[in-house]
This record gives structure tokens, C-alpha cells and sequence, in this order.
């Protein structure tokens, strides 16, 4: 009986779930925490274009990326989305990566933006290839105490690092990356904007294979 | 019944990945459709746990509607939130009381309907750090809880151990440089999500330390700390592990870690479940703090 039920309920929803949604508001909040959403929270319009920048800025960032690893491109070509890359980000924004050694402990390394897209530039493979994803999750942005609005996204990324026609190593990178919205003063306009920029990434290797040592 | 239901979850899922590649599969750009499975079910961050345990996102992170509430209803969605590997869920263990217990809490969540406020002050997280004091690699804790201070934050709590033994340890107040409410000078409400990688760079303000206490009051051993790191003999190196605790829903605790695996059921879980005396005693005796609502006997 319940399996014809989850059936027919697959069907149907196989058919709608492309269909947008209505937000579900089902958060029974105190009077106190009610208070508190109504000063943190953006109007429905703004989250709409931060979402939006968003997933424009961390797709640029990935493609940035795949210009920077790839070795048959100009090297001038890979120093300008080096430069354009780090451009997205505040300034001071680092990296941890965490990985599993051979020994199989984990370890874990900060790096500078500056300093994490630079070692991507001289990896030791002839060629690289990185396969990207759309955001996969993404919060709701959050006010902080300075004003400025906060967000993570996670996405993943496949790596695959080739010497000569070999598979050289191979990983799948989760990677949550913050989202930073302040507001800006735009003095030819004499306004104020926002504008959004990527920060801290955590990257957390979720599967790695080390073909051949190198 | 719970690999029953992760079962045809993961039917429901892989039938939801289908419909979505057809339509948005592109030359040159990957949808999240065409991620691994595994990939899309597991829980990435501590917010999509809450939106989750909500009813209020599908594993597409699309908002709930009444076609998906069709297929699963809310009570077996929690129940892909606990680690289906914890050994007290086998179907054959002989004593059962863990399984009750779950029983009795998703019950009362769903017959009483109870949500997680995503910007909840009644969230804790206990990271394991990596430092070093007086040249030497150590692991020490830290308790952060979130706060409302005209945004949301996380604040130091506390600190296990206490520091009281080493050399020079004090615990007088020093006044800030900065004002309280400029950029960078307060741990951010999503840190969490990022590994508090913040922690690496307001650690080593040694002149704003006081802002990453709560806006309430500072405990001695956190006033240590923060002088321990000003005077040099304490290096903050990174978070090694981290665990929450939600005390949201009224007379429980759930702890909520993170298991790397690469299976459906991974990613942010319930690895326990207690009443909330139980945590409260184990904040008492660990690290001196007892949270506002807890029993006089914890005060």
C-alpha cells in the first residue's frame, strides 16, 4: 500500500517540481525573536538581487579559476583572471583547505586568496582539468553588527590533474564560500550602493584519488 | 524503518535529478542536477540542517510545496537527519531506549510543530582548536554561542581548559581600540559555516579582543585567553573539529556533527539527542557556564 502511494506521489511530483514554489513561512517565533527577524531582515526584493550577484560572482570566480589551472592558456591570459579573480574578494579573505594525508589523518591549511590562486598557477601537472556546479545550497543573508548582510554558498568542483596523457590525480571539492553585501557610498552619485563580494572559503575534499605519485 | 525511508528517498531524489538534467543540462555549464546524488542529499551546512528540519527546503533547495510534503512528510524528512550509522538505531539492538527517544521527540516536534528559528540564540558551538601555548602544539576548547547585538554574531563563552596553571596566566580587562560595531571586529553569523576561518585573523588582533565576548557578560578564563594571546604565549592555528548544540526545541538537546562519508546520510546529522538537563550539567561541569532557562542547580 505504501509503496503505490510513494509512486503515484513520485509521479506527481516529478511533474510540478520544476514549477516555482510559494516560500513556506511555517517559523513560529516569540514576540522577542519576531522582533529581532524584523531588524535583521531585507526586504524580499534585495534578497532577490543578492542571490542574483551572487550566483554571478561565484560563477566567474570558478571560471576564473579554470583559465588560472589551465596550462594551454596564454600565460598572460591566466595572470589577468588571476587579477580579475581576486577582485571578487575583500580584502584579507583566505582559504583553509582540509584534506586526508597519506597516512590518512586530516590535516588542515590556511592560505591567502593571494597566495591559494598563485599555487594554482604552478601545480605540478602538464594539464588540468576543473568541472564546476551551480551553487548547490545557499542561506539566507544575515545582518551582522557592522550592517553588513551575510551569506555561504557551497558548490563543488571536480579536479583532474594530468602528466602528459595520464590521470595524475583526481579530487571532488566541496567548497563553502562567504558571501559579504555592504553598502557603499557612490560619490559621483552621491548614493549609496550595495555591493557584494566573496570572502573566507572553507574547501573540504570529499573524495580524492592519487593516481601516481608524482 | 529508517533505511526503509532513505530508501525511497533516495528513489524520490534520483527520479527529482531526471526531470531536472533534462531540462537544464547545458554544453558547457553543469546544473547541480548532474552532481553525484550523494552530493545533493547530504547536509553541507548548519543552515540547510535547519531548513530541513523546518520542512522548509527539498534537497534541491527549493522551497517546500504541497507536491513534495506529498511524497515525504515532515516526520520521516527529520528522521534522514539523524546518523542512520549511529549503532543504537540497528534494527536488532536489544535495548531500544535511543530509538524511543527519537520516536517520542519527532512526535513532539511534529504534532506540536516546532521549528529551529534559523537566527536562534539558543544555538552553541564547541570547537576543538589547534593552538600553541608557550611554544608547545596544544588542543583547547572553546564554547561560542550566537547573540543578537544589532545583527546576529557568535560570542566566546568559554575556554577548557582554563589556563589558570600556565606562567603569567591574568585576568584583568583590557579596553578595545576599535569601536564595537566596525568591520571585522566581531566573529560574523555564518563563520560557523566557514570553519570560523575568521578566528584566524580576530585572534590575532591582539587590541579587539574584547569584542568577540558576549555583549552580557565575560568569564574569567575568557578574559585569560584573550590576555594569554596579547601577551604572545598563546597562537591560534585553526578549528580541528566542531560540534553544535541546538536547544531550540523545548526540553531537549540535539548535538549536531559533521560526518565525512560518501553516502546519502552524511554531512551535518544528530549524532545524539538528550533531554536538556543533560547539556546544561555538561556546560556547568566542563566549562563553568550555565545558559539562561537552565534549573537553580545548574547555577
Amino acid at each position: 500500500m505504501k509503496h503505490t502511494f510513494l509512486a503515484v506521489g513520485l509521479i506527481i511530483f516529478i511533474s510540478t517540481n520544476l514549477l516555482p514554489q510559494q516560500p513556506a513561512s511555517k517559523i513560529a517565533r516569540s514576540s522577542k525573536t519576531a522582533k529581532i527577524t524584523d531588524e535583521i531582515n531585507i526586504s524580499e526584493g534585495d534578497v532577490g538581487i543578492f542571490k542574483e550577484t551572487t550566483e554571478k560572482k561565484v560563477a566567474e570566480f570558478q571560471q576564473h579559476i579554470v583559465i588560472i589551472a589551465d596550462k594551454d592558456q596564454p600565460q598572460e591570459k591566466r595572470n589577468l583572471a588571476e587579477r580579475e579573480a581576486l577582485k571578487l574578494f575583500y580584502k584579507g579573505a583566505l582559504m583553509e583547505v582540509s584534506f586526508l594525508t597519506e597516512e590518512g589523518e586530516a590535516e588542515i591549511r590556511t592560505r591567502t586568496m593571494e597566495n591559494y590562486l598563485f599555487r594554482l598557477k604552478t601545480l605540478p601537472y602538464t594539464r588540468v582539468v576543473i568541472k564546476y556546479y551551480d551553487i548547490a545550497y545557499i542561506t539566507d543573508f544575515i545582518k551582522g553588527p557592522d550592517s553588513r548582510y551575510y551569506a555561504v554558498a557551497t558548490i563543488f568542483q571536480e579536479f583532474t590533474g594530468f602528466v602528459g596523457d595520464n590521470i595524475a590525480y583526481t579530487d571532488v571539492t566541496q567548497k563553502e564560500i562567504e558571501i559579504v553585501v555592504e553598502q557603499v557610498e557612490d560619490k559621483f552619485y552621491n548614493e549609496k550602493r550595495w555591493k557584494i563580494f566573496l570572502g573566507n572559503i572553507k574547501a573540504t575534499e570529499t573524495k580524492s584519488e592519487l593516481v601516481s605519485s608524482l | 524503518m529508517y533505511r526503509v525511508i532513505l530508501k525511497y528517498t533516495v528513489i524520490l531524489v534520483a527520479c527529482m535529478l531526471i526531470g531536472f538534467c533534462n531540462i537544464y543540462a547545458q554544453q558547457d555549464k553543469y546544473s547541480v542536477g548532474n552532481l553525484p546524488r550523494n552530493y545533493l542529499i547530504k547536509v553541507k551546512q548548519l543552515s540547510e540542517f535547519i531548513d530541513r528540519f523546518n520542512f522548509q527546503k527539498d534537497f534541491l533547495n527549493q522551497d517546500i510545496g504541497p507536491e513534495f510534503e506529498s511524497v515525504i512528510t515532515r516526520n520521516e524528512y527529520i528522521r534522514l537527519l539523524f546518523d542512520d550509522e549511529d549503532k543504537r538505531l540497528d534494527p536488532g539492538v536489544e535495548d531500544k531506549s535511543y530509538q524511543n527517544l527519537i520516536e517520542s521527540f519527532i512526535y513532539k516536534v511534529c504534532t506540536d510543530t516546532f521549528y529551529i528559528d534559523p537566527l536562534s540564540e539558543q544555538i552553541y558551538a564547541e570547537l576543538t582548536c589547534q593552538v600553541s601555548i608557550n611554544g608547545k602544539n596544544k588542543e583547547l576548547d572553546l564554547l561560542l554561542k550566537r547573540e543578537t547585538d544589532n545583527g546576529l554574531k557568535w560570542a566566546v563563552i568559554s575556554v577548557y581548559p582554563d589556563l589558570k596553571s600556565e606562567p603569567g596566566f591574568n585576568t584583568d580587562k583590557q579596553e578595545d581600540k576599535n569601536l564595537k560595531d566596525s568591520p571585522g571586529s566581531y566573529i560574523p553569523p555564518l563563520s560557523n559555516e566557514t570553519n570560523f576561518i575568521d578566528l584566524k585573523i580576530l585572534l590575532n588582533d591582539h587590541e579587539n579582543l574584547n569584542h568577540l565576548s558576549s555583549r552580557d557578560y565575560v568569564e574569567e578564563n575568557v578574559l585569560g585567553f584573550y590576555n594569554m594571546i596579547r601577551r604572545g604565549a598563546l597562537k591560534y592555528q585553526h578549528v580541528k573539529s566542531l560540534h553544535y548544540y541546538l536547544l531550540d526545541i523545548p526540553d531537549w538537546m540535539m548535538v549536531v556533527d559533521n560526518f565525512k562519508r560518501n553516502t546519502d546520510n552524511s554531512g551535518w546529522l544528530i549524532s545524539n539527542l538528550a533531554s536538556k538537563d543533560h547539556i546544561h550539567s555538561y556546560f556547568k561541569e566542563k566549562y563553568d557556564y550555565s545558559p539562561a532557562g537552565s534549573s537553580d542547580k545548574y547555577r
